[in-house]
């Protein structure tokens, strides 16, 4: 039992409705029935009125006045016992159920005859003093017991002289034993109709919510190894359609996350194999046999490139990784671009130089814009890298910064190998490879540098574009807000 | 120098680490005793400024599991406890100095500087290498009587470098202490900054101190004549 009551509460939506329906069911019930109640019984009394009514002038055609004299004969057969003298009296209580009610009164109020149950009633002076005013009266009365006997009391008149009042009665014993069977069979039929709409109701809500309960299902079905599926769509347009679409939406964008997250970690392992690979080889090498110290040096100096490649490459799949968070704080600090390319370009001087690169800064203007001086200085140098790895010796590389109108610009441009069209478009996917030959002799790159260098600058609400024409070299386009909104 | 403030209050917090990184400290922030103690086994920091009472582990229970494990990293408490009482069990669990709230920033700066000196060659405030200074209060450089301007990131990188006169310091090392935790994988990016400081250093014709040790790092050293 004390399980039962943590189970049901709080009530599930099946209860709840099913509670509700019952509820305003019951409610309907109750108010048909107590207006159809209160119809039937004032229609039965007035039926009744009109039954004692008929019975008063059926009674009253045996009365007559002859010479002053009221003279009685019992037509109807109602007035056995209908007692001469008015003075005889009944000392018991009389049952008014049984036997006729009916008393005759003159003019004047006195009583003339009365049936024996009669006696026993409690008649008010209205249902004599109304008729003698020609006003009809009836009424319900009650005899000492307090049962109840509904009255009907009219003047005899003859040639339009009123000479007596007759009163007729009728217990109302019947009507309300009749009254109170129906109040009892309304209220079995009631309830039999009430579990009926509960069970009903609930059975509906059970219907109603099958569709929901089959799409948890498949959608609790789906996890994270099976993402391609989807829940049913059902044809109407309702609020359970709305549901399943909105299911399958967010399915969707789990789905391509989720493929996202696994192409990224596929690239990204394969990236970070390839130099324990170069690593494993040289070592496996310097391990077949003696070698001189020359040897060991330069295999141990091969080793170091890797090493620190693979330390570039993590930072880089770090630096990404946060920003995907969005866990980066970018710092908001003047930062003097033309500094940072010049800075950078010195720094990768003796790289071109030692490919025959010849390497050109021009930024004769100071330009200053708010942002983090680290990245920013990032962004340079992976361009700045980018261009001296695809230029061929004898090459051109050339670093442009300049302010147009409220923009900071920034131009890299080469005369290298270019990049054919088709490749364009995905260039700053990470680890995309639009020669992945080249990409691998290339060095030092971990296919994430365009694709940092764009995470940066839109960070700093800017942008980053390319043009190309291969064989003839790439230019790349970074735009940066002179005063960057605030992020 | 690089600084790890453990302070869950969601105001005092993101204060201190603005406070600190004003005078060109790189700070990392943390909220909860758990990730103190990951972070202060994983990073090498030059301090721990620690609150007492965290939520999850407790600053004594942090100061207490790091010198049992040979940390050597100064700890400042820095806690609402500041009964004596309190006072010599912190410092009897290892820390270095102790400060209770409300305190002025002053003071904790000033305290900060004194315990990171403990570590260095030198006890003076004012940092020298040959004719190169940096006064650590005003955070002023100066070359001989030349005054050099320097900004946030190159301050601080000339601070760790006169902290360690002669030695070879690989970029990881200068990017483990010089950045903060969201900045660290940006060594890439220190050799830029290297470059900031020769020519500011050197912008009155002085030789160059800071020498590029190839494979290796840097090296603050008298100049090759």
């Amino acid at each position: 039992m004390n399980a039962l009551i943590p189970r049901l509460w709080p009530l599930g939506i099946r209860l709840q409705l099913m509670l509700w329906y019952t509820g305003v069911f019951a409610a309907l019930l109750l108010f048909t029935g107590a207006f159809f109640y209160q119809h039937l019984e004032h229609s039965l009394e007035a039926s009744l009125d009109t039954t004692l009514e008929i019975r008063a002038q059926q009674i009253a055609g045996g009365i007559t006045l002859v010479g002053g004299t009221i003279t009685v004969r019992d037509v109807t057969g109602d007035l056995p016992g209908f007692d001469a003298n008015p003075n005889d009296q009944h000392p018991s209580p009389v049952d008014v159920n049984n036997g006729a009610l009916v008393r005759l009164l003159d003019a004047h109020g006195r009583l003339l005859h009365q049936t024996p149950a009669f006696g026993a009633l409690r008649v008010p002076a209205e249902s004599i003093t109304h008729p003698l005013q020609s006003t009809p009266w009836q009424g319900t009365v009650t005899n000492s017991d307090g049962q109840e006997v509904r009255l009907v009391s009219r003047a005899l008149t003859e040639n339009g002289q009123l000479f007596a009042v007759i009163q007729v009665g009728e217990s109302l014993a019947q009507l309300h034993a009749l009254l109170h069977d129906l109040v009892g069979e309304l209220l079995v039929v009631g309830l039999l109709v009430l579990l009926a709409c509960a069970v009903g109701s609930y059975w509906l809500a059970a219907r109603a919510f099958a569709p929901i309960q089959r799409l948890a299902q498949t959608a609790r079905s789906i996890k994270a190894g099976n993402l391609h599926r989807r829940v049913t769509v059902p044809p109407a347009h309702d609020e359970v359609q709305y549901l399943a679409l909105t299911l399958n939406e967010m399915i969707d964008s789990l789905d391509q996350a989720f493929s996202r997250q696994r192409r990224f970690v596929a690239d990204a392992s394969h990236e970070l194999r390839t130099p324990v690979a170069v690593i494993r080889n040289k070592t496996d090498v310097a391990l077949l046999g003696a070698r001189t110290q020359q040897d060991y040096i330069t295999v141990l100096q091969g080793i170091n490139a890797e090493a620190e490649r693979l330390g570039h490459l993590i930072s880089d799949l770090l630096a990404l990784a946060r920003g995907d968070e969005g866990r980066t704080q970018f710092e908001r600090e003047p930062v003097r671009l033309d500094l940072v390319a010049g800075a950078v370009a010195a720094n990768a001087e003796l790289l071109a130089a030692e490919r025959g690169i010849t390497l050109e800064v021009q930024a004769p203007r100071p330009v200053t814009i708010l942002g983090d001086e680290a990245r920013l200085i990032q962004v340079v140098m992976n361009l700045l890298e980018n261009a001296v790895r695809y230029t061929n010796p004898g090459g051109r590389v050339t670093v442009t910064v300049e302010a147009q109108q409220d923009q900071a610009l920034l131009l890299v441009r080469d005369t290298g190998i270019g990049i054919a069209p088709e490749h364009l478009p995905h260039l700053f996917e990470r680890f995309y490879r639009a020669d992945p030959a080249r990409r691998r002799t290339g060095g030092g790159s971990s296919g994430l540098g365009l694709a940092i260098v764009e995470w940066i600058v839109c960070a700093h609400g800017g942008t980053v574009a390319v043009e190309s024409r291969v064989g003839r070299g790439s230019s790349f386009t970074v735009t940066l807000p002179l005063t960057p909104p605030v992020a | 120098m690089r600084l790890l403030v453990v302070e869950d209050h969601p105001e005092l917090g993101p204060d201190l680490k603005k406070g600190l990184e004003h005078c060109h400290y790189a700070v990392d922030l943390v909220t909860t005793g758990e990730d103190a103690l990951a972070l202060g086994f994983e990073v090498p920091y030059d301090l721990i400024i620690l609150d007492i009472l965290l939520p999850g582990l407790d600053g004594r229970e942090i100061c207490r599991q790091l010198r049992e494990q040979r940390y050597a990293v100064p700890i400042l408490f820095l806690t609402a406890l500041g009964e004596v009482e309190d006072r010599v069990r912190g410092l009897d669990l290892g820390a270095d100095d102790y400060l209770a709230k409300p305190f002025a920033f002053r003071e904790l700066e000033a305290r900060v500087r004194a315990l990171l000196r403990r570590e260095g060659p030198t006890r003076s405030p004012v940092l020298q290498f040959l004719d190169l200074t940096l006064d650590t209060r005003t955070h002023e450089a100066s070359r001989g009587e030349r005054v050099i301007t320097l900004s946030s990131k190159e301050y601080a990188l000339l601070e760790f470098l006169l902290r360690h006169p002669r030695q070879v310091l690989s970029r990881g090392m200068i990017a483990d202490h010089v950045w903060d935790d969201d900045a660290e994988h940006l060594s890439n990016v220190i050799d830029v900054y290297i470059r900031y400081l020769r020519t500011k250093l050197c912008a009155g014709g002085e030789p160059d101190v800071i020498h590029t040790i190839r494979h290796s790092g840097y090296q603050l050293k008298e100049p090759t004549s």
